[in-house]
């Protein structure tokens, strides 16, 4: 049984598209066969934190017009055998293609693959409707601040609107110290606002971007927190139930120790 | 024959209305119209009870021969009975018809009442960012109403949940409308041609359900026990 996920949240920046390549790669790691397709024609960058980027040929637009088929465009991870990308055109505009168009290569596509990831641009327009055309479900990415909450809303209206229901909410970029302070806003207050099912909490962490750079998903990366949160993310879209970890491993040595005569006591 | 479509029958608490059913719903609401504007000198502005007998009516229809007698005649509904006998306001669809409750003078809810004509409309689930809800009489939201979502009723606006969006009470001008939340934090809340916004509140403030009504050409934010 495939599944086309959608991953989108309408504010830009705020780690759709590293989420879609974590995701895609966390589950391949699980074993599944996955293909991510990146929808953000003209913006590409799928490929990029992929570390892809030197081997597209052809793209979703030359099998959208037939320019090739298919199995030409995809391309193979360079870790992961059952991993491929379909990476977005550089040189066109999501004008290029039609949710009916994208919609069919997602049936085509669920033929053979287990998950099918899209990568969703940002903003409401044509590009969006593209990628939520043919996804079974959806992943709604915000970050802790009143204006991706915002747009995330909005997002989630625009899904329901589209027969999406029950997205699922990844807060991503969350930072422990500050929700202490006060000055981020905690998973409560996100998800009161937003009221959908959160599927994982991603701490804010330098490995993010240094992965980005080396182009290899920090969720193969076993001691970044991050990538544990990928890791955890992915378990749960294949129907396994992981506790949200506990984001508080800021705590020095004597916090923790402190905790351990707590439990034996 | 058109003359025993419609038949007004004196009772003691009241008029028996008994509708022939052998004709088009149509046909009946124009000899009924007809009936009323005949009989409404009669009856003048009196307080009356009504029985529909003799054809079953959907809530609808019922609304609809109502209207016609608000309409047209002068004559006050105290109180319809159905065809069972139940009181018409212990059925839900009916909520528009609030005349038939007895409220205490002063109130200030009993300014309700004002826009009984309007019918509700519900909506269940929460009104997004983007999303927007409006209707010609009062609406009630189960759910919230988020920050950039709007809720625009010519009616009054009950939300059970809480409000950070937009809403406006009485858009086409009534300033007797209400707006009441579970919690009540607007971006902007408006009530016929008055706008305000809510002071910041300090954080950790008891929620408790309030009512935002205009008073002195102002808008007044009360909890709603104390009303």
């Amino acid at each position: 049984m495939s599944e086309v996920i959608v991953i989108t949240s309408g504010k830009g920046g705020v780690g759709k598209t590293t989420t879609s390549a974590n995701l895609g790669t966390g589950l391949a790691m699980a074993g599944k066969k996955v293909v991510m397709i990146d929808a953000d024609i003209g913006l590409r960058n799928l490929d990029v934190i992929m570390g892809l980027e030197n081997r597209i040929v052809y793209d979703l637009i030359d099998v959208i017009e037939g320019n090739c088929r298919l199995k030409q465009a995809l391309i193979r991870d360079k870790r992961y055998d059952n991993l491929f990308l379909l990476p977005a055109a550089q040189t066109r505009d999501k004008e290029a293609i039609s949710p009916e168009q994208m919609n069919k290569l997602c049936e085509t596509l669920k033929e053979e693959y287990d998950y099918i990831i899209i990568d969703c641009p940002a903003g409401i327009e044509q590009g969006f409707k593209n990628a939520i055309a043919g996804a079974d479900r959806a992943i709604v990415v915000t970050t802790p601040e009143v204006s991706a909450v915002r747009d995330a809303d909005r997002i989630i209206g625009l899904l329901e609107a589209n027969e999406l229901k029950n997205p699922m909410l990844i807060l991503n970029r969350i930072r422990v110290d500050m929700v202490k302070r006060g000055d981020m806003m905690a998973m409560d207050d996100v998800t009161e606002i937003l009221a959908i099912d959160i599927i994982g909490i991603v701490p804010d962490d330098e490995s993010i971007v240094i992965s980005a750079n080396k182009g290899e998903p920090s969720v193969t990366d076993l001691s970044s927190k991050a990538g544990e949160a990928y890791r955890n993310i992915s378990q749960r879209v294949l129907g396994n139930n992981v506790p949200l970890m506990d984001l508080d491993f800021d705590k020095g040595i004597l916090s923790k120790f402190k905790k351990l005569f707590k439990l034996g006591s | 024959m058109s003359r025993n479509n419609v038949i007004f029958k004196g009772k003691n608490d009241g008029i028996l209305i008994i509708l022939n059913d052998k004709i088009t719903f149509e046909e009946l609401k124009s000899a009924f119209e007809e009936k009323v504007l005949k009989t409404s000198a009669f009856f003048g502005g009196a307080d009356i009870s009504i029985t529909f007998k003799g054809r079953n009516l959907s809530d609808s229809e019922e609304l609809e021969l109502l209207d016609i007698i608000s309409e047209v005649s002068q004559l006050d509904i105290s109180f319809v009975h159905s065809k069972d006998e139940k009181p018409v306001f212990a059925e839900k669809k009916k909520l528009s018809k609030f005349n038939n409750i007895d409220i205490p003078k002063n109130n200030v809810l009993k300014n309700f009442l004002n826009v009984y004509e309007n019918t509700t409309s519900f909506h269940k689930g929460s009104v997004r960012s983007g999303q927007s809800l409006k209707f010609k009489g009062s609406i009630v939201v189960i759910g919230d109403i988020n920050p950039g979502g709007e809720v625009i009723a010519e009616g009054n606006i009950i939300v059970l949940g809480s409000v950070k969006g937009l809403v406006h009470a009485g858009c086409s001008g009534l300033r007797d409308c209400f707006v009441i939340a579970l919690k009540l934090k607007p971006t902007q809340l408006r009530i016929a041609d008055i706008a305000t916004y809510l002071p910041k509140k300090d954080k950790i403030i008891e929620i408790t359900p309030e009512c935002a009504f205009v008073k002195n050409d102002e808008i007044y934010v009360e909890p709603l026990m104390n009303l």
